[in-house]
């Protein structure tokens, strides 16, 4: 199966602002199989002690919904998606309350090749954690494969919830277009936590969250290189109260290439957003953060705060770093700063002279540039998790 | 210990050093001052490896344990590590970088350097705590990011814990002095005495003698334009303090 023949329109997707420095063109006429089934392997368990830090773990394989090698928990519901569209019909319907962004391309991508999804709700205020992991196993096929996951995800009402979402692949050449999609109800809280660090393939991922009234949505993103890797969130700020704060680190190498597409749209009075995007690039590769903030009329005492900052740790690496404000409420506060430099040469001397090496320098000070969103992570394991991916990052400086 | 000869340096092609000698033995004090722009903060990186600074002429040769080594070969981290250290005139903030750490960093470098074995982190915990006790030191500061948010008079204190800490041959003191309230000054003071020994060197570049009450130069160096014009001894910094430069600038240009 080629991408093409599925997707007649498949070129158009240019015509959208958000694709203009990404071009994946090259999918166009590659060859992909889909994953139909359940697999029969399971994960084995050195994976699980490395890589299973939920209380509760929902782990696709290859697209595919694994129910054999998850983990569940009483605080939360998890039903395959197929079911939960018998079970919960009117929960699934209300899950397209959520509006579409500007860009439909990857929403549209994965509806088209979508197999297998999963259905999960919080209800309680436990403090426990969700773990979903994206794993591409290490098997070899003739057709690298193409998985278009879905997850459907509800905050009930005064709910408190963490949910992390990890991409992993052993795979040398696949596309995955997972999307997630959140529904937070009225006082009900999510810190969400996404980390992408496949060393291969084609990525086109995507969240949206529906916030209500008085919601809270944390996030943070990570979004480690692989060849071609793109993340779109928009966050609905649907209700007056609604609450959102976006940090982020992208870290790319080699002629690696990362999107990060942001956009928060404020629809009720009395919302907030923060986006505190980061990035490294090395060597020759390019990195794209587009932060979008839509204000809508009736969106009176806004308030909005976006910030973007890059360190570049070479002179080939290439950063298109765009905010883009549309703000048509007058009662607002909102702001906006992007910046790319290098290594601060002073603060590189100062830890030089007193006997720490160019190479070790280099580390702690980028390692200090990144601390700065990491540091916003309040769960330690999920911190550390991603300092180990970072710290091989940096070793390679 | 360390004999800078002829040394010219420039920035961008603008010369700012022209041809400094300056010769430095072990368990000397040495103190230079000089109106404002007149070199001594270029002299002093120039000799810690600043990258910004070309050397078009001269050298500096370093005399350790019998041998003679070529200090402007040398990198930066290198010359640390052999023992030259400099107290910034204005230390650099690092966010992020705890104070901690980055003592704890640079201390395991230099003793890898010199083939000794790295302080587990308890015992460089009680080895620090030593040193900020004789330095008056606050345990507050040691958690801290690195210079971040420090009061001026506080960033020189962290910089004399530094030079405590990694214990060098050489030490250049950019105006350690400056911004330090008159407690400060006589704990910073005490301190600098108490680092110096038969073995190490001092180089104290400031405005005022007040820091001489604590610590007895054996040499009192005048820089102007780029260059040495005067040397002398303790009473020459009380000399200048009350009459100013403009004589022994006139001096010189005759
Ligand atoms: N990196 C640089 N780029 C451009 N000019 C420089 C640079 N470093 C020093 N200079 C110039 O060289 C001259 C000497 O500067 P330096 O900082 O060494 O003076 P100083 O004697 O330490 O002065 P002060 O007493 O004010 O600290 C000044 O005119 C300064 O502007
Ligand atoms: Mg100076």
């Amino acid at each position: 199966m080629k991408l093409i023949d599925r997707i007649s329109d498949f070129p158009k997707y240019r015509k959208n602002e958000s694709w203009k420095y990404s071009d994946i063109s090259f999918l166009k006429e590659k060859e992909f199989q889909i994953v139909q089934e359940d697999h029969h392997h399971f994960i084995n368990s050195d994976f699980k002690k490395k890589e299973f830090i939920g209380d509760a773990v929902v782990v696709f394989i290859d697209g595919v919904l694994s129910i054999k090698d998850s983990k569940f928990h009483e605080d939360f519901t998890i039903l395959p998606l197929n079911q939960a569209f018998l079970r919960y019909p009117e929960k699934i319907e209300s899950s397209f309350q959520i509006p579409e962004s500007d860009s439909t391309f990857v929403d549209n991508l994965n509806r088209v090749f979508s197999e297998s999804g999963v259905y999960i709700e919080k209800k309680s205020t436990n403090k426990t954690l969700i773990q979903l992991i994206f794993y591409g196993e290490n098997k070899k096929t003739d057709i690298p494969i193409l998985s278009s996951p879905r997850v459907i995800f509800f905050g009930a009402e005064n709910s408190n919830c963490s949910f992390l979402e990890t991409h992993i692949s052993c795979r040398e050449e696949f596309l995955t277009i997972p999307v997630t999609d959140i529904i937070l109800e009225k006082n009900s809280t999510l810190n969400y936590y996404r980390v992408k660090h496949e060393k291969n393939g084609t990525h086109l991922g995507m969240t949206k969250i529906l916030q209500k009234e008085n919601t809270t949505f944390n996030a943070f993103l990570f979004q480690g290189d692989s060849p071609f890797s793109r993340h779109e969130l928009s966050v609905f700020l649907n209700e007056k109260y609604a609450k959102t704060d976006i940090s982020a680190i992208y870290a790319s190498k080699g002629s690696n290439h990362i999107d990060n597409q942001v956009s928060v749209y404020h629809q009720s009075p009395d919302t907030e957003s923060e986006q505190f995007f980061k990035g490294l690039l090395k060597d020759s590769s390019t990195a794209i953060f587009n932060g979008k903030v839509s204000v809508l009329r009736d969106a009176q005492r806004s308030y909005s705060k976006q910030l973007n900052q890059n360190l570049m740790l070479s002179n080939k690496a290439t950063i298109f770093t765009k905010p883009q404000l549309e703000i048509d409420a007058d009662d607002v506060k909102c702001s906006h700063g992007a910046t790319s430099g290098q290594l601060n040469r002073e603060e590189l001397f100062y830890l030089q002279s007193r006997g720490v090496s160019k190479e070790i320098a280099i580390k702690m000070v980028s390692k200090a540039f990144a601390d700065e969103a990491l540091n916003r992570v309040k769960e330690p394991f999920i911190k550390n998790y991603v300092q180990n991916i970072l710290d091989s990052y940096f070793w390679e400086i | 210990m360390l004999t800078i000869k002829d040394i010219s340096a420039s920035v961008d092609g603008k010369e700012i050093l022209k041809g400094i000698n300056l010769t430095i033995k072990a368990g000397e004090v040495h103190v230079i001052m000089g109106p404002n722009g007149s070199g001594k903060s270029t002299l002093s990186k120039v000799v810690a490896g600043h990258p910004d600074y070309q050397i078009t002429n001269g050298e500096i040769v370093y005399d350790i344990n019998f041998k003679k080594k070529n200090l402007l070969d040398m990198e930066p981290d290198v010359r640390a590590k052999e023992g030259i250290f400099m107290g910034f005139q204005y230390p650099v903030e690092i966010p992020s970088v705890s104070n901690e750490e980055f003592l704890r960093a640079a201390f395991n470098e230099i003793c890898k350097y010199q083939g000794v074995e790295d302080m587990d982190p308890l015992d460089f915990q009680d080895f620090l705590k030593e040193k900020m006790d004789f330095l008056g030191m606050g345990e507050k500061f040691i958690n801290r990011e690195l210079n971040v948010g420090f009061s001026g008079g506080e960033k020189k204190r962290n910089e004399i814990l530094q030079m405590a800490v990694l214990s060098p041959k050489i030490s250049f003191l950019d105006e350690t002095d400056s911004g330090l309230d008159v407690d400060a000054l006589r704990v910073v003071g005490e301190g600098i005495n108490k680092l110096k020994r038969r073995d190490n060197a001092i180089i104290l570049i400031t405005h005022y003698h007040r820091l001489l009450d604590y610590v007895k130069p054996d040499f009192v160096h005048v820089m102007y334009d780029g260059k040495i014009v005067k040397t002398g001894e303790e009473s020459l910094a009380y000399d200048i303090e009350k009459n100013g430069y403009d004589s022994i600038i006139k001096e010189s240009q005759n």
